[in-house]
């Protein structure tokens, strides 16, 4: 079992290391996997393999989630290949916090505006958007073998970071909407 | 001519015994018990033909509890030593309860652990008390019907529950005796029964609006496995609301005030009750209450009105099911299907409102009441062992986020709502203050930024951190679900190592103590006396270890062990075999760990085996040598 689980995700799941990854053959592979660890199949099971069901299904369900979803997945691949990543640091990048800053208040204007459903909706629509367009620009810095597009890959990855978290208010400006 | 028998590759030697196995739903208003018999999963009936088990129970002074419909109807005449709804108080404190109990006919008293107990002629009695004598009644029935003792149950809890809910709620079954295979979220028993039903595949939504709990889950179905997507809902929200209301409407009509008295009380809410069935058909119904000077008070109440009554619960049903889209990345068009289930969904405006907001006829095939426990005892029928080789997989959900208490009231999350389960999620804390030497760790569950807003778990404190500079120590809280969707949690100071000495203390629940002691005094009163029940207990246990060694034996005996390791299993669970057929718990508690601890190497190279099986799709025997 050491040998299975000191693999990093991708290999874990037989999957090439690469940020294009193909959703559908890590969905199928997690799901195989499941059918053997899960823990409903050692209900009768001695106590140690019982225990064990549970820890290795749930760095099972912990790696299928990182390699899921596109942000974990970048974060993940970066840290695979040496970048140090600290979300405490803010950019140094004039031209993102700037863009940072516009954004912010566009929140904000949303959260006081006369229809505030209708303009939450445009602005999660808008969000998306970007971050669409950020994964592809990603998914080619992930496969530029220059070693400074593992800079540009972080960059973007900080940037996809700050795009999700408005995206996280956003969604809770709806939650208090409906309290 | 002797011919030698060889069995079918695959097939073991050992004739697989057929196991009992039921599900139980154990709801607010009614409680139900299945089970699978020739592959077909049927609810049980008691004597009088009744598949339902109001869930009310008497308590009277020197008598067993009265469990069923004799106690609902003794509910009218002794409201306050008959307890209904007891699943609302489950994990609840006192004070949250205090919003509604003016509302509730009982008295209550506090306890020392936060939990409310009810004041009866019997004494003092928990709601995890009340649900054991409910799940009691229902192993009874299963046992007299089936002819045996069970093996195991599948108890099914709203998908909302959280943890001291959950918690409640085993403890309960384990007051009751029963072995609990394992916690089932009603929505996804209620999936099971209609996919497996349909083997329909797709993305399928589940409302399960019952007597006391609202639940939404949305599950994707493939290939025989049911993945929960996302869950939502409200644990204090259902039928009785319904009934609630349409009793204050009539109550003020007819100018009865908030002093009404407790069995009174009833009678309103049992009329209100009769009133919302009635008008699932008819337009109108007309209505009776007797005002305290004995003059009576009639009135009608159209569907019109009735439904307009009612429109501010549903619209509380429907924005848990945006959430739960919105949390599945999804929208209403992405549905297959819309399941209907619990006893709230027959009431046409219910349906309607439902339909429209995802824009399809709900499906009501399967009746709505019986449809969960179905959907457990298809699920008790596949763990207890009796359907080797099915594939059918639950990935179910939690459904509230559960974090730790940190600077200034704040929650720090570690695992957010609709994680997979089973989840594992470490987190590392400081110290705040120089030559601070112990840490108070406080668990919490849901959604809010404050602790204030969460519901506080539990409280257990970290001691003996070695004296550092503010800032210095390390220590990782580990958080661990597992997949009954219950919490576990450990500490540990890493520079030092030092372990938490983690003793929980539920926030509103009993500890593991408290539980002994429950069991210990329900057995006072019990034919059997302590020590016969500790002793079958552990013969029980025994019996499925061993079964579960003889089976490992069988399959990968050869493969993964060296002939002494054979030995030496062989010698160890003969050992337990030998010492089972006395009366001495101790020596056979003590048989039974060393068979344990001999096949520790064995289980991890087992599960070494299928890992690497799932990793490459190769089969046993092609990596076995």
């Amino acid at each position: 079992m050491e040998s299975s689980f000191s693999q990093d995700y991708f290999e874990l799941f037989n999957l090439p290391a690469t940020y294009d990854l193909d959703g559908e053959a890590l969905t199928r592979r997690y799901r195989e996997m499941q059918g053997t660890i899960h823990p409903d199949r050692f209900v009768n099971a001695t106590e140690k393999e019982r225990r064990m069901s549970v820890q290795l299904t749930a760095l099972l369900n912990e790696a299928y989630q990182v390699l899921k979803a596109p942000l974990s997945r970048a974060k993940y691949l970066l840290q695979l290949r040496g970048v140090d990543i600290d979300e405490s640091t803010t950019s140094k990048d004039i031209a993102f916090l700037t863009e940072q800053m516009a954004l912010r208040e566009r929140l904000e204007e949303v959260r006081h505006s006369a229809d505030v459903e209708h303009e939450l909706m445009r602005l999660a629509g808008e969000l998306q958007q970007r971050l669409t367009g950020l994964r592809q620009t990603l998914q080619c810095a992930f496969q530029d073998e220059d070693p400074a597009a593992l800079e540009r890959a972080h960059r973007l990855y900080d940037e996809m970071q700050f795009i999700s978290r408005l995206n996280e208010e956003l969604n809770e400006i709806e939650d208090a909407l409906d309290q | 001519m002797v011919l030698f028998q060889i069995s079918e590759p695959g097939e073991t030697q050992l004739q697989r015994q057929h196991h009992l196995a039921v599900g139980i739903d154990l709801g607010t208003t009614n409680s139900l018990v299945a089970t699978v018999r020739d592959g077909h999963a049927a609810t049980l009936i008691d004597e009088q033909g009744d598949h339902h088990l109001p869930s009310v129970v008497r308590y009277l002074a020197e008598e067993k509890p009265v469990v069923g419909q004799e106690a609902k109807e003794a509910a009218y005449h002794d409201p306050l030593n008959t307890v209904a709804s007891a699943k609302r108080l489950l994990g609840r404190g006192v004070a949250d309860i205090e919003a509604t109990a003016n509302r509730l006919p009982y008295e209550f008293s506090k306890s020392e652990c936060g939990m409310p107990y009810i004041r009866t002629a019997a004494g003092d009695i928990s709601p995890v008390t009340v649900s054991a004598d409910i799940l009691k009644s229902l192993r009874l029935r299963a046992e007299a019907d089936l002819g045996g003792e069970l093996d195991g149950v599948v108890i099914t809890v709203p998908a909302y529950f959280d943890d001291a809910q959950r918690q409640a709620t085993k403890d309960a079954a384990r007051l009751a005796g029963l072995n609990v295979l394992r916690l089932l979220n009603e929505p996804t028993a209620a999936a099971v029964a209609y996919g497996l039903d349909s083997g329909s595949e797709g993305i399928h939504v589940v409302y399960d609006f019952g007597g006391g709990t609202f639940d939404v889950s949305i599950l994707r179905f493939s290939r025989g496995v049911f993945e929960v997507m996302s869950t939502a809902g409200d644990s204090a929200l259902g039928g009785d609301d319904v009934d609630r209301i349409i009793a204050e409407w009539m109550m003020a009509e007819a100018g009865v005030g908030d002093d009404i008295e407790h069995g009174q009380l009833r009678r309103v809410i049992g009329e209100a009750n009769r009133a919302k069935e009635a008008l699932t058909t008819a337009e109108s119904v007309t209505l009776e209450i007797e005002r305290s000077d004995g003059s009576q008070w009639q009135g009608a109440l159209t569907r019109a009105e009735f439904e307009a009554l009612i429109e501010p619960l549903i619209q509380r049903t429907l924005r848990p099911c945006r959430r739960a889209l919105r949390d599945a990345g999804l929208t209403a068009a992405d549905i297959q299907d819309v399941v209907m289930v619990g006893g709230s969904t027959r009431i046409p405006r219910v349906r309607k409102a439902v339909g429209e907001f995802f824009g399809r006829e709900p499906l009501v095939d399967i009746d709505p009441d019986k449809v969960v426990a179905v959907g457990a005892a298809i699920q008790a029928d596949i763990l207890v062992g009796n359907k080797p080789g099915d594939e059918m997989l639950l990935l179910d959900v939690i459904p509230l986020s559960l974090g730790l208490e940190t600077m200034g009231g704040l929650v720090e999350k570690l695992v957010p709502r609709n994680t997979t389960i089973p989840v594992v999620r470490a987190q590392e804390f400081t110290t705040f203050k120089d030559g601070q030497v112990a840490m108070s760790i406080h668990v919490v569950q849901g959604e809010r930024e404050l602790v204030a807003d969460c519901r506080s778990l539990a409280r257990f404190e970290l001691r003996g951190i070695p004296a550092m500079n503010a800032g210095a120590a390390r220590i990782r809280v580990t958080f661990q679900v597992d997949a009954d969707g219950l919490l576990s949690v450990s500490a540990q100071e890493l520079t030092s190592g030092v372990e938490s000495s983690i003793e929980i203390k539920p926030s509103y629940g009993l500890t593991d103590m408290e539980v002994e002691k429950m069991l210990a005094d329900s057995l006072r009163y019990a034919e059997d006396d302590v020590k016969k029940r500790r002793l079958h207990e552990q013969l029980v246990d025994s019996a499925r270890l061993i079964e579960a060694v003889e089976a490992a034996l069988d399959v990968d005996g050869e493969g993964l062990l060296t002939n002494k390791e054979c030995i030496s299993i062989k010698a160890a669970l003969q050992a337990l075999k030998d010492i089972q057929q006395g009366e001495d718990v101790a020596a056979i508690k003590a048989a039974h760990d060393r068979l344990e601890r001999a096949t520790s190497d064995f289980a991890a190279r087992r599960m070494n085996v299928h890992i690497n099986e799932a990793l490459s799709g190769q089969h046993l025997d092609q990596i076995s040598d």
